[in-house]
């Protein structure tokens, strides 16, 4: 581990039940805006149809997919332990609750975070209630009043709103199955490098 | 949230902070909220309340000297530090300190693999060296050993074997720190220690011969808070040319008696891996009279019904690792020493595999029968898939445990041991008022130590109340589970820091001597008590008033 950022993330690992996790706040004005975030994978679990919808709408913003069928094991060997070594790549996805906790407490090793992080649970009703946390930006093309389906306008926000850091936010909104049929909650999200900060006493 | 260690105001915690980061580096000093999140034990049953375990500081040292430097500095200001190594045992509490605002002394940064040898069939490693390294270590080099390695494969070497972790593969090497062999210590007093014959300067035995000459110190380290591990050598198994199982069924309960004794020869004779117990029976639980028979423990109802629905009572897989002749002569001798012990055994063949196995193969699913067997451990390669399998259930819909204790007692490794335990456990939960999760009469025991059964109890609770009183009864449950289990002669081998205390106090003979014994050597060796204070149960004198300060 050559630095201090690197090595901040070295068992970073923020808590999967809360979903309040990033504050609202707001940067001084004047500072520079973060610079974009280049997504290297989106990884998906291809047993879930509402994973693989919102895949296909992120492979068509270009992100290169990564399936798995929920264990991480072959990805992470081949690829993100090898990427990680060498530099911090930032990943995109939508996977269960144990393949998010798993690329996040590595990630955390390999100086990185979840930046944004959505709930998806489909309720007995046919709906879908998704929780969104993350970069304000992100959330607002992700919920705004729109004729275009949620997982297209989700994989949009993702693939278009870097996460700048100045305004982080929640918000919650029900939409139609989406190919959700029930079962147990999917977790869209992004792992990004951590903005440097400063530690005091 | 920041806090301050116990006993030690803010300009001393400053002065600390600032020796600290003249020793590592200011970038390997953490102390924002921010910056200590990782610290923290996710799984905690006390997670944002005022108790939770949580430390003030982590410190990053990257070598020897450097954690010499941050124990003389906890000594100068009298701080609590816990080590880490990768922080990964969430069955165990992670990273959680025993004593809250203890620094963190993280050794992820030292990740260095010193040697691997595989024609003495040993390993070398620092405390940030998980087993996913060590895999891929050996693996680029093309070195013909293996590693036994826990599931999830992303712990620490070091840490795991610290803790009493184990494995899946051959006896001798599922007991992680019994197959350790060396190890250097940074003692309370800042001194570096090494055991075995790393304490005879340029000795090359040092990863050959365990005992060294005289009293052995190394236990002190397992579970223990008399150093802080900077290097650890281990045996490894090495890679065997051909793996073979076989599924052995037996019809009547009784059975389990002698088909146990069967496969403890076979264990103990080094002839077979490790066994893996199971039964088909569980579905019949959904047949009122076999439910009924399972509950009250009924046997003669029990076999009666599993006749009934053509099924066997217990059944073991076994594997073999050698040749692929001396794999399979094992196997017939396995089969026939099984079919004098007990009459009715059946043998289905499993499969027969060069090894290494192809990826495809480790990763198949089916075969001759249905196994339950994690294929992957079997042969020494690190997984991550155990997370996956953490999947839904009918007691958790959402498929996800807010808290995560492993709590397993040790049981004699016999079929009459394993029935007093079902029995046992099966009282426990009644005289507690628990839910019955499971037919406590169809468990079995595992054999991750060669030598004991370890076998689950009191951490299914199942429920879905992750409230802070739901919580709390957990916890509750929990700590009286352990003290019911205790008067049965149950005790556990391992626990999270929350628990370490009760755990400690199950091992009572002779007015806990034991911990008497340990907390005089801990006293004379770390005056200060700096080092991991409470740490299974161990406290030392300035901190001894902290014993069972978290019993709710």
């Amino acid at each position: 581990m050559a630095s201090r950022r690197q090595f901040i993330q070295s068992g970073l690992v923020l808590s999967v039940g809360s979903l309040t996790w990033i504050p609202d706040f707001a940067l001084p004005t004047g500072e520079l805006p973060a610079p974009s975030l280049r997504i290297e994978r989106f990884v998906f679990d291809g047993r879930f149809v509402a994973a693989v919808e919102l895949a296909r709408h992120a492979a068509r913003h270009g992100m290169p997919l990564a399936e798995t069928s929920g264990d991480l094991t072959d990805l992470w060997y081949n690829d993100f332990d090898l990427r990680w070594k060498q530099a911090p790549m930032a990943l995109a996805g939508m996977t269960t609750r144990g393949g998010l906790f798993v690329l996040e407490t590595l990630a955390a090793d390999h100086h990185m975070r979840v930046v944004y992080r959505g709930t998806h649970h489909a309720s007995r009703d046919g709906r879908v209630r998704h929780v969104l946390s993350g970069p304000a930006r992100l959330i607002a093309r992700a919920t705004a009043h729109s004729t275009v389906p949620f997982w297209e306008r989700l994989g949009r926000a993702m693939h278009e709103c870097p996460p700048d850091g100045r305004r982080m936010t929640e918000r919650t909104l029900t939409t139609s199955a989406e190919g959700m049929a029930g079962g147990e909650p999917l977790f869209s999200w992004l792992i990004a490098p951590r903005s440097p900060q400063t530690a005091t006493i | 949230m920041a806090i301050l260690p116990p006993g030690v105001n803010a300009n001393q915690f400053a002065a600390a902070i600032r020796q600290f980061e003249a020793a590592v580096g200011k970038e390997w000093v953490f102390t924002s909220d921010d910056d200590l999140q990782p610290y923290r034990d996710h799984f905690s049953y006390i997670k944002d309340q005022p108790t939770e375990l949580i430390p003030s500081a982590a410190v990053g040292p990257n070598t020897v000297e450097q954690v010499q430097a941050v124990v003389r500095t906890a000594n100068q200001f009298k701080l609590p530090l816990y080590a880490i190594s990768t922080g990964k045992n969430f069955a165990y509490g992670g990273p959680a300190p025993n004593v809250r605002g203890s620094v963190t002394v993280d050794l992820k940064r030292m990740n260095r693999v010193l040697e691997v040898d595989d024609k003495r069939y040993f390993a070398l490693v620092e405390p940030g060296v998980s087993y996913i390294d060590l895999y891929r270590y050996i693996q680029e080099r093309g070195l013909k050993v293996w590693i036994d390695t826990p599931d999830p494969g992303w712990g620490s070497l070091i840490g795991n074997a610290l803790d009493h972790g184990i494995g899946y593969t051959m006896g001798f090497y599922r007991d992680h720190f019994g197959a350790h062999c060396g190890m250097e210590v940074v003692l309370p007093s800042g001194e570096v220690m090494r055991t075995g014959m790393g304490a005879l300067p340029g000795a090359k035995t040092w990863t050959d011969y365990r005992h060294g000459y005289g009293p052995d110190p190394a236990g002190l380290f397992g579970q223990g808070n008399f150093g802080i591990v900077t290097k650890m050598g281990f045996h490894l198994m090495p890679q065997p040319e051909h793996w073979r199982n076989g599924l052995v069924t037996v019809p009547r309960r009784q059975d389990l008696i002698p088909l146990v004794a069967t496969v403890n020869y076979l264990t103990d004779l080094s002839i077979i891996g490790e066994p893996w117990y199971g039964t088909p029976l569980f579905p019949l639980m959904a047949n009122t009279e076999f439910r009924e028979a399972a509950l009250k423990f009924d046997e003669s109802g029990m076999d009666r019904q599993a006749a009934a629905a053509g099924l066997h009572s217990w059944q073991v897989e076994l594997q073999f690792y050698g040749s692929e002749r001396t794999t399979l002569a094992n196997w017939e001798y396995a089969k026939e020493l099984v079919a004098r012990a007990v009459p009715g055994a059946r043998f289905t063949d499993g499969e027969s595999l060069k090894v290494p196995l192809t990826r495809e193969q480790i990763q198949a699913t089916t075969g001759p029968y249905r196994t339950n067997m994690r294929r992957n451990i079997t042969q020494g390669v690190p997984g991550l898939g155990v997370w996956y399998q953490t999947g839904r259930t009918e007691q958790n819909p959402n498929s996800w445990n807010e808290t995560h204790i492993g709590l397993f007692s040790l049981v004699p490794r016999s079929g009459e041991g394993i029935f007093e335990a079902q029995r046992a456990f099966a009282d426990v939960a009644r005289e507690l008022g628990m839910p019955v999760l499971f037919p406590n009469a169809l468990q079995t025991g595992v054999n991750w130590y060669q030598f004991s059964f370890i076998m689950g109890n009191g951490f299914g609770l199942g429920t879905d109340d992750n409230s802070p009183e739901g919580k709390k009864k957990a916890t509750q449950a929990l700590r009286r589970i352990l003290q019911e289990n205790a008067k049965r002669g149950f005790g556990d081998y391992r626990a999270p820091p929350m628990l370490q205390d009760d755990v400690a106090d199950q091992y009572s003979f002779n007015n806990h001597v034991l911990r008497r014994f340990h907390e005089t050597l801990k006293d004379a060796v770390d005056p200060n008590g700096i080092l991991s204070p409470g740490r299974a149960g161990v406290w030392p004198k300035a901190y001894r008033s902290l014993r069972g300060a978290l019993r709710i």
